[in-house]
């Protein structure tokens, strides 16, 4: 179908498009990451306000 | 449309409709940008002068329009929260940065990339478009490291902005850097006063690709931005009572 290695110049093509994805994936577990250890932390701080209460 | 943006300001109502809006941005977002990446590699055709090398705009163009449209937006930020004194938006302007930085990297990365086969070489230094784009790489990183380096988040959110303010005449010099100095790097294929100097077939992935990029760029600020927000309101009563009552959250 696809002569995918065909195409001139692949080898840079294909790693500058891998690169791309490489880094979304990065910012993306960064985000969720960030968003869960966020809300672990604000849960341990009204965890502990209630238990002095 | 200022009724939106006060309603925006408030950061009980962000963290609500950004909850709601995020998974909409990065579903259309990726869905385009896997569009316009396979049509971009497989289905436009080769160009006449660089061949199958120019398929690299495609990644490169939609990171290099962030990394800078980026930038603008945090310095936008910055004076919003400066005069206006809305909290929000030195919230936006730390968690945009180190997706800023990120989007900054590919573009030199891939620009790089795509330096090799064309011009010969990976890097130049005395370009001015490559060492002004590699300048707001470290505008990025400096942003962040004296955020960091400051405990007080009153006094942080000042001072970065104002950093992020002086460092914002770097956005025009590496717009215009093709047209003002002699550079390796082409001039700009898509804004021009006289419409995009590229054939449809191939700016229709393009497009794509820096649409569906973009959307997937909101989506994943719109999830930073709520963890700060929360954050920094985590002794506000809003914050008690969704932790508390949501078991989602």
């Amino acid at each position: 179908m696809f002569n995918f290695l065909q195409m001139e110049y692949a080898s840079f093509v294909y790693s500058a498009f891998v690169i791309f994805f490489i880094v979304i994936a990065i910012c993306t577990k960064n985000a969720l990451d960030l968003n869960k250890n966020y809300l672990k932390t604000i849960k341990i701080i009204l965890n502990e306000l209630e238990a002095k209460k | 449309m200022m009724t939106f943006l006060h309603k925006m300001a408030s950061p009980r109502y962000f963290y609500s409709i950004s909850q709601k809006l995020s998974p909409w941005f990065m579903s259309v977002g990726m869905a385009l940008l896997l569009f316009g990446v396979i049509n971009g590699l497989y289905f436009a055709p080769p160009d006449y002068q660089q061949s199958d090398a120019f398929r690299i705009i495609y990644v490169h163009v939609p990171a290099a329009y962030i990394s800078m449209m980026t930038y603008s937006l945090m310095a936008i930020a910055s004076i919003i929260g400066l005069i206006w004194r809305i909290k929000i938006a030195f919230a936006f302007t730390s968690s945009a940065a180190s997706l800023g930085a990120w989007f900054t990297f590919l573009a030199l990365v891939t620009g790089s990339i795509w330096g090799r086969p064309m011009w010969g070489t990976w890097w130049e230094w005395g370009d001015p478009r490559l060492t002004s784009e590699l300048l707001m790489l470290f505008l990025y990183l400096g942003y962040m490291a004296l955020r960091a380096s400051i405990n007080d988040t009153q006094k942080a959110d000042k001072l970065s902005s104002i950093f992020i303010l002086v460092g914002a005449i770097n956005v025009p010099v590496i717009h215009y850097s093709v047209e003002w100095w002699s550079s390796l790097h082409q001039t700009s294929t898509l804004l021009k006063l006289d419409g995009p100097s590229i054939a449809t077939s191939m700016l229709i992935p393009l497009m794509a690709t820096i649409i569906g990029t973009m959307l997937y760029f909101i989506s994943l600020l719109l999830i930073r931005v709520r963890a700060e927000v929360i954050y920094r309101h985590r002794r506000s009563k809003w914050v008690r009572e969704l932790i508390l009552e949501d078991k989602n959250v």
